[in-house]
Formats: structure tokens, sequence, C-alpha cells
């Protein structure tokens, strides 16, 4: 999964947020390694709602900008729980082979 | 007066295309004008150039969403437009000569019959093929110019010097002009007939394939760079026609975009426009047999090409990465 993609799913997290409440919430999580263009934040979106994975919620007209709303699916919620295990299974794989390696000599 | 940072944005939203712009735009700058800073006058580079990708991924995505007709329908009409150009090219190289007035325009009529083929398919396309058979009539017999579309690429022959009689046409050479010419004009037909009224197969392609499209094989047979010729023959071993070296270069520039935009449409263009350009040329060497151009080496390299080509349009429809 990429980055922007991943960070957009942890930002909805714990709730639906608009374009740039993602954007800001992506940068905190990250502490502000992650900075997510417009760009690249509606072309994630479009992804992430094409598998499924977020869906656009409610609308509304804050000083006379729109705002979308986007949350999170259970599907997306898997994806991103599935994609934040990965780490720990690659680190297992390295960690199993040293330890044989190391009872061997 | 400076441009707001308002209009600023919404230029460099013309990356994306129109119906998308339709549905997004004002979110999109709601976002963008909520992440300036205050008292921010232009857009940063960053951000810049986050919509200029976002806009290329976009169209790139959105293109070949239409499903197989969609894609067949753009494919062809890409492929259709690179023979046309590649004539048009051929019809251009005598500008370097001293010629008439006719001789100078016809190949800037070609060349917006290209634009019009790709931009406005199914509209002005045909009516500008017409008027480029209208400008085409001093060069062409009566017979052949009634012929509409067909006269355009006749022309360009009789422009670069062959008999104007239509008794040519019944002679060995003649088969070969007659190939040439209807080849690519039989893809031109298919690919207006093509075109659906509604749907993703209907949408003008954008400006720089456009371009690309154009420039490729007119300024490849315009440069006649002898240096890549002799290199290209180091490496085939043998002599290169000159029609294939044309080839290569669109061939594998297409290809690339087709991996990098993740699109089949341009692979496709490309195989549709090595298959047309070898049937013509093979026939060249059917009909002229004196002048055999594609020997073996030449020939397994145009096949190799179109299997490339065929490879790319396949491989390039895997889904993106979330």
């Amino acid at each position: 999964m990429r980055k922007p993609s991943y960070y957009t799913l942890a930002a909805l997290l714990n709730g639906p947020l608009h374009g740039y409440g993602i954007i800001q919430r992506a940068a905190e999580l990250s502490n502000g390694h992650v900075r997510i263009t417009a760009g690249t934040l509606y072309a994630a979106l479009d992804r992430l709602s094409g598998l499924g994975w977020i869906e656009a919620g409610c609308e509304e007209i804050v000083d006379g900008r729109l705002r979308r709303y986007y949350r999170l699916s259970g599907a997306g919620r898997e994806a991103l729980f599935a994609e934040a295990d990965w780490p720990r299974h690659t680190a297992s794989v390295v960690r199993r082979r040293v330890h044989a390696i190391g009872s061997r000599s | 007066m400076m441009p707001s940072l308002v209009q600023l944005y919404r230029r460099l939203f013309f990356t994306y295309p129109e119906e998308y712009r339709r549905a997004r735009e004002a979110e999109m700058l709601a976002t963008l004008l909520d992440a300036a800073a205050p008292g921010q006058h232009l857009p940063g580079l960053r951000e810049a150039a986050g919509l200029i990708a976002g806009g290329v991924r976009t169209r790139a995505r959105i293109g070949p969403a239409g499903g197989p007709r969609a894609i067949w329908g753009q494919g062809l009409r890409l492929g259709a437009a690179l023979a046309i150009a590649s004539m048009a090219a051929v019809a251009l190289l005598p500008l370097s000569y001293p010629g008439d007035l006719w001789s100078r325009l016809l190949p800037l009529a070609l060349a917006a019959t290209v634009v019009a083929l790709l931009r406005w398919p199914g509209r002005y396309g045909l009516a500008l093929v017409a008027l480029d058979a209208l400008a085409a009539w001093p060069h062409g017999s009566a017979a052949l110019v009634a012929v509409n579309g067909f006269a355009v690429f006749v022309a360009v022959h009789g422009f670069a010097a062959w008999p104007q009689s239509p008794a040519i046409l019944l002679t060995s050479s003649g088969l070969w002009w007659l190939v040439e010419t209807a080849v690519p004009l039989a893809l031109a037909a298919a690919a207006f007939a093509w075109h659906p009224s509604a749907g993703p197969a209907g949408r003008p392609l954008p400006g720089w394939v456009i371009a690309l499209v154009l420039i490729l094989p007119v300024g490849l047979e315009l440069s006649l760079y002898r240096g890549a010729y002799d290199a290209m023959e180091a490496i085939v071993g043998a002599r290169v026609p000159i029609s294939l070296f044309v080839l290569v270069l669109p061939a594998a520039i297409l290809g690339f975009l087709s991996l990098l935009l993740r699109s089949p449409i341009p692979a496709l263009g490309a195989t549709i426009y090595l298959i047309s350009d070898l049937t013509c040329a093979l026939t060249q060497d059917l009909a002229l047999p004196p002048q055999v151009i594609y020997n073996g080496p030449a020939l397994a390299l145009a096949l190799g090409l179109i299997v490339a080509s065929a490879g790319i349009t396949a491989l390039s429809r895997r889904p993106a990465r979330a």
C-alpha cells in the first residue's frame, strides 16, 4: 500500500474527515513526516473509493467552501489492519532465520 | 493585474479531465485554500507538482475505465492518427525543395486532419478530410480526388513525385500506392465508425497525446539523422529501411507511456500503427520486386516490435496498487 493511502486510512480511523482534515491528521500521525498534497490526496481518495475502502459522506459549506466528508468502510478497516500487521510479519521472517542460524552456531 | 490564488489553482486544474473537474473542482479548491498560508498569493511548488501529477494520473485512470470498447476505440484512433501522420511526414520531406503554394499547404492540411481526427472524432474530422481532398485537387486525377479522404493520400504521393494518371493504378507499383493509401484510410474509417455517441470512448484525447502523435513520425522522418541509422544497422547487422527506423522510436515511447500510465491505449495505438506500416512496406516489396526493402533481420525486428507492443498492451492493464 502506498504511504498516502495508508495515512489517509489511518486518519479516518477516528471518524469522518474532509480533505484538509485528512491532510492535517496524516501530518500529526506521522509527526510531520508525511505531508500529503491535494493532488496526491484526491488520487488516493479515488483509488480507495474504487476499492470500497472509504465512502464519501455528507457535504457542508463553510465560509463559502465545499467540504465533503469521507469515512472508513469495514473493508478499509480490515485492509488497514492487515497493512499495519505486515511489518511485524516480515520482521518475524528474518528473526526466525537469525534465531535458527544462531542456535546452529 | 496579478491573478488570484483561486485563479492560479483553477488553471492547474486543467490537467484533470473535464468531467472530473466538474465533479471535484469546488471540493479540491476548498482543500487547497484551507491548506494555504495566510496571505499566500502563489501555489506552492509541491502543491502545483502534486496537482499536475494528479491530473495526469486521473486522465490515465479514467481513460481505460470505459471497458474494452473504449480502449479499442481510443487505441484505434491513436493508431490511425499515427499512420496518417506518417503519411504527412512523407509529404513534408520535399518541403526543403522549391515548390508552389499548394505543395506547402498540403502537409498543413494533413496535420489539421490528424488533429481533427483525434480531437473531434465523428464531428468535424470528416469535414476536414473533405477539405483536404479539395486542397489536394490540383495534384491528383479527378476520379481519385472524388473519393474524399482517399484523395488526400493519393495527393500526398502525387506531390511526392509520382505520375498523376489513374492508369498507373493498374500497374504493379500502383498496387503498392493503393495499399499504402487504403490501409491508413481504412483505419481512419474504422476509428470514425467505432466512435459511440456517448461514453469514455467519445472523449477526445488530451493535447499532449496529439502533440506526440504529430511530432514523432514527422520529426523522425525529417531529421534523417545518419548516426542513428548507423547505430541501428550495427545492432541489426543489416541495412535498415528508413520506414522501420521511423517505427522504432514512436513504438518505444508509446510502450513506455503505457507502462508509466498503466493504460493500454498508447501501446495499442502503437501496435495498430506498426501493423499498418509493415503491411504497406511489405506490399511495396511485393509490388516492386527489384527494390526489396525488408530483408530478413529487418522483418524480424519489425515483427518483434509488434509482439512487444502487443505484450505491453496486455501488461499495462494490471490494476494499480492502493
